[in-house]
């Protein structure tokens, strides 16, 4: 792959493989560091891509499949991302790995305390728009408990944000 | 009118935005020859740059020593360490450092015989830092300014001062860091002040070749990378207890200690540990120690292995310690 088409890519499907990470691993240096993982992999890769929703397909599928990962790591279960650590807050260039708070919305904050099951297909199916077939090829899960999880997601969802969002026809 | 789920999720992910730089960065990462090669090997220029960087930092390690005194003020308990460059340990002297009447004695403790985990360790060199040491850097040394400016006022108008450094000399001694022999790098750093900062050196776990120095002053990391290379590395940790000034305790004896993870963006973070999980317990007689560990890259669940825990203690304190490292890594 030519520089100028990996930037183009970059340039594309940047945010959608930095989101994926961040609500895989709700932590922007780890999002950043799978960012670079599936990019370098894109770049390195021989697949002849089809189209281009043939490459996004492969850059999701990558991007979770390297958030699942890192999650599995027994580390990483335990860590506590710099950004949430208040001791760290006198030097002067700590802002290049220094993440301010992130003020998210509400909607989000309720997502991101769901388990990892829930969470990421909610956002496939909601923010990416993917249907649920695509989602259990995506996840390699079939789609009864795709559309299962689904469910239990919404659910725990709306129990979150204290029925706000969601009427009862939604959640089935 | 309510607002539907999938319009108000879109709208907070949509706030979720990669830094403007990152893209940047990782187009840099990869045009600067630190593209790995499809095998997964390592491209020749990844490994002169890094060899570059490090021949670099050992010259300015070099001037910084040529500085002269080192001395530790440990603050409240007014200990004192004086330490100078002609003190330092040479690479041939025996692990028990010299110590004079005025000196703490130093013991440096290899646990064990450390075999490595895999193929795929990584080594950690320890480069002692004093706490106040060379404070004036008004010299405008590049290095002492840059350590002045990462040590966190806590410690005062603190800047560290290299006391040894490892030089790799050629490749095949690069390559051949494991586990195994990064005993003998330690060793060979040997002299330990008990000073409250520490460098940590990392090493790419393949071809050895050194990312990035990390500077750890007590219980903060002030984190700066030499550079960024793009690696498919694991982490290393380093635990580092000595004068931790907030080791928050809590009911369950559970303490937050300062462990550092780097991977292949080099990004740290603490890690809260459970007492099971390594080889120290909380006891207010063993704040004054180091220990350094290196984690498998195969297989991360496993247990990080010890390497050497460092301190100033005394020899029987020290000892009682290792037993007790000992007996919690069975």
């Amino acid at each position: 792959m030519e520089r100028v088409d990996l930037e183009r890519d970059m340039a594309t499907y940047g945010s959608m493989v930095y989101r994926t990470a961040y609500l895989y691993g709700k932590n922007h240096h780890a999002a950043e560091d799978i960012y670079q993982e599936v990019f370098i992999k894109l770049y390195t890769s021989d697949v002849d891509f089809q189209s281009e929703e043939h490459k996004k397909a492969w850059l999701l599928r990558v991007t979770s499949n390297h958030s699942i990962n890192e999650l599995k790591k027994a580390w990483n279960r335990k860590k506590v991302g710099l950004d949430t650590c208040s001791e760290i807050s006198n030097a002067d260039n700590t802002e290049e790995f220094m993440v301010a708070s992130e003020q998210h919305g509400e909607v989000i904050k309720s997502l991101l305390q769901l388990k990892k099951q829930y969470r990421e297909v909610i956002y496939f199916y909601y923010y990416m728009e993917m249907s649920i077939r695509e989602i259990s090829e995506l996840l390699g899960l079939s789609e009864n408990t795709i559309k299962t999880r689904m469910r239990r997601g919404k659910m725990k969802l709306k129990e979150l944000l204290k029925g706000g969002y969601f009427s009862d026809e939604e959640i089935n | 009118m309510k607002k539907s789920i999938d319009d108000q999720l879109r709208k907070e992910i949509d706030e979720i935005q990669p830094g403007h730089a990152l893209q940047k960065k990782v187009l840099e990462n990869i045009e600067n020859g630190s593209r790995p090669e499809k095998n997964g090997s390592f491209s020749k220029g990844w490994v002169m740059s890094g060899l570059a960087a490090t021949i670099i930092f050992c010259v300015c390690a070099g001037i910084v020593v040529q500085q002269g005194n080192v001395e530790r003020d440990s603050g409240t308990n007014a200990e004192e360490i004086n330490m100078t460059a002609n003190e330092r340990m040479d690479i041939n002297e025996p692990e028990s450092a010299q110590s004079s009447d005025d000196e703490e004695e130093i013991n440096i403790k290899q646990y064990g015989n450390l075999k490595p985990v895999g193929d795929s360790i990584q080594l950690l060199t320890l480069v002692n830092k004093s706490r106040d040491a060379a404070s004036d850097t008004s010299s405008g040394d590049m290095a002492s300014e840059e350590m002045a400016g990462s040590l966190p006022h806590k410690f005062g108008e603190a800047a560290g001062e290299i006391q040894n450094d490892v030089e790799f000399t050629d490749m095949k001694e690069v390559q051949q860091i494991t586990a195994e022999n990064s005993k003998a790098v330690i060793d060979i750093n040997g002299k330990w002040n008990g000073a409250a900062c520490v460098e940590v050196s990392v090493s790419h776990v393949e071809s050895g070749v050194p990312i990035q120095s990390t500077k750890i002053p007590g219980h903060l990391i002030k984190y700066k990378p030499l550079s960024t290379q793009v690696i498919n590395a694991g982490y290393v940790t380093v635990a580092c207890l000595q004068d931790v000034p907030i080791l928050e305790q809590t009911d369950s004896d559970e303490a937050l200690l300062p462990v550092y993870e780097w991977n292949m963006n080099g990004k740290a973070s603490t890690v809260r540990i459970q007492p099971e999980d390594i080889w120290y317990m909380p006891n207010s007689d063993y704040r004054q120690y180091t220990i350094v560990s290196c984690a498998s890259l195969e297989n991360p669940e496993q247990k990080p292995k010890v390497i050497a825990v460092l301190g100033s203690m005394d020899t029987e304190t020290m000892n009682s310690l290792m037993d007790e490292v000992e007996q919690m890594l069975k």
